[in-house]
């Protein structure tokens, strides 16, 4: 197999830790109010599926560690759906607002892994959906990106590709959502 | 190309060079510690890998910064369609257990070597330097066997690999060390040794084709290729830690032919049909898929 990163052959490469946050690249620009949701759904659960929670990878010996409050990544991740057209309102209770389709999201694996120069992160992302009326989603979604550490082996570059991959998975959860509201 | 990762490689390489290499074999000697031996089964990855042949346009083009940027243009490319064509792949193989295979082979394996007597084998993610530093600060034995395994799709798609990584350190600091990651450098290793295992696809065709074939029927032919793949691991395992300094000299010879199978260059040890045994460093293994 091809070697990847080389760390320096002295000490113990520092880890990288990864924030409770989502930088959405597409969105970047666009304020929040430049697409007006077309639907809103309740979100009754967030689990965390993961195996290793406390880790999404080790590249070139280095540890990559996940944001240490699962809640807040997730919540700053799912945020990402308003800007997509998808207003969300959470519900600790799990009653679901009158009207809105109830979405639970169980995040089962997000992990970056390295060939040659290149990082690569993944997401897997269970959605369960009960619609107004008979409609249901219950699909995994994944999500990926690869990013060239051109400038930056460090964190900075490890967090942009796991925010990639989420913006990825959103994209697909948000159209589907949106055929949810519609129907 | 970020110039400190240029400084990093150049520096990695330079040491390598310079700084012995851990034994590739356990003599007699070693193979009881007093003290005890615990076992950490390492599996980073949390779902099948994809790999690239890496860009050779720097050499090409005669290196230097362009050569640089177009290599890491190329690698990216070929990352970003290899990460597409494996996306079927990891679906199909989704509650596929490998960090479980991959304990039940090591414990199935180390059971056949009667010396070894492991006081504990524990599953851990954590494969970084500092990961398992903390193993040794925290082992009550005098030693700890890293067997961190890795699998994933040759860079054509033809081929599933499983290697297994064997890293024997020591809890006790080095002689004129004073930093307890030196326990893991190269040189202070008490072995070193790898073993890997290929099962190749029939009749592959182009990287489509391969995945589309890998992801067939609930990705049975993946699942199937892991399983041999990890099994033939748990058959060499023995074999290779009960190596003699001779038996690796032996099998380095001259009199052995070198060839290729399943991509990787060495020594051929023995050959049945489809079925190639070769010895480069360490035990490669290449087969059909059943």
């Amino acid at each position: 197999m091809a070697a990847a990163l080389v760390p320096p052959a002295f000490g113990a490469p520092s880890p990288a830790q990864l924030t409770a946050t989502f930088k959405d690249r597409a969105y970047a620009n666009q304020a929040a109010s430049a697409a007006a949701p077309t639907c809103a759904v309740s979100i009754v659960g967030i689990k965390d599926l993961r195996s290793s929670p406390e880790l999404v990878g080790v590249i070139a010996r280095r540890p990559i560690l996940a944001p240490t409050d699962f809640t807040e990544w997730m919540h700053a991740v799912l945020h990402g759906l308003t800007m997509r057209g998808v207003a969300i309102v959470y519900d600790d209770k799990a009653i679901p607002q009158k009207g809105m389709p109830v979405v639970a999201i169980g995040l089962q694996t997000a992990w970056v892994a390295s060939a040659a120069t290149v990082y690569s992160a993944n997401v897997v992302v269970h959605v369960a959906v009960d619609g107004v009326g008979a409609r249901h989603i219950d699909k995994v979604y994944r999500g990926r990106v690869s990013r060239t550490a051109y400038w930056s082996g460090g964190s900075d570059t490890m967090q942009s590709a796991i925010d990639g991959a989420f913006a990825d998975a959103l994209d697909t959860i948000a159209i589907d959502l949106k055929e949810i509201c519609a129907a | 190309m970020k110039l400190s990762y240029l400084l990093a490689t150049g520096l990695a390489l330079t040491a390598s060079v310079v700084s012995a290499a851990a034994p590739n074999f356990i003599a007699e000697p070693a193979r009881v510690v007093a003290g005890g031996r615990a076992i950490q089964v390492l599996v980073a990855q949390a779902e099948i890998k994809s790999e690239i042949n890496p860009s050779n346009i720097a050499v090409a083009t005669g290196g230097g910064l362009l050569g640089g940027l177009l290599a890491a243009a190329q690698d990216a490319s070929r990352a970003k369609k290899a990460e597409a064509a494996i996306e079927p792949v990891r679906a199909a193989l989704a509650g596929f257990d490998a960090d479980g295979l991959a304990l039940a082979t090591t414990k199935a394996a180390l059971g056949q070597v009667a010396w070894f007597q492991p006081v504990a084998i524990v599953f851990g993610k954590d494969s970084s330097v500092l990961g398992e530093n903390a193993v040794l600060d925290k082992t009550t034995a005098a030693q700890v066997a890293f067997i961190e395994y890795s699998y994933d799709l040759s860079p054509s798609f033809d081929s599933v690999r499983v290697v297994a990584k064997l890293q024997f350190a020591n809890k006790a600091l080095p002689a004129s060390s004073t930093k307890p990651e030196a326990r893991l450098n190269a040189r202070n290793l008490a072995y070193a040794q790898s073993i890997t295992s290929i099962v190749i696809l029939p009749a592959p065709g182009d990287i489509n084709a391969n995945a589309a074939s890998w992801s067939a029927d609930g990705a049975k032919k993946a699942r199937a290729a892991l399983t041999v793949a990890f099994g033939t691991i748990e058959k060499l395992l023995p074999r290779t830690l009960t190596l003699t300094e001779d038996e690796t000299k032996a099998m380095n010879a001259k009199d052995k032919p070198r060839g290729v199978a399943g991509g990787f260059s060495g020594r051929i040890q023995s050959t049945d049909g489809p079925v190639t045994l070769l010895w480069a460093g360490g035990f490669v293994h290449a087969q059909p898929l059943p």
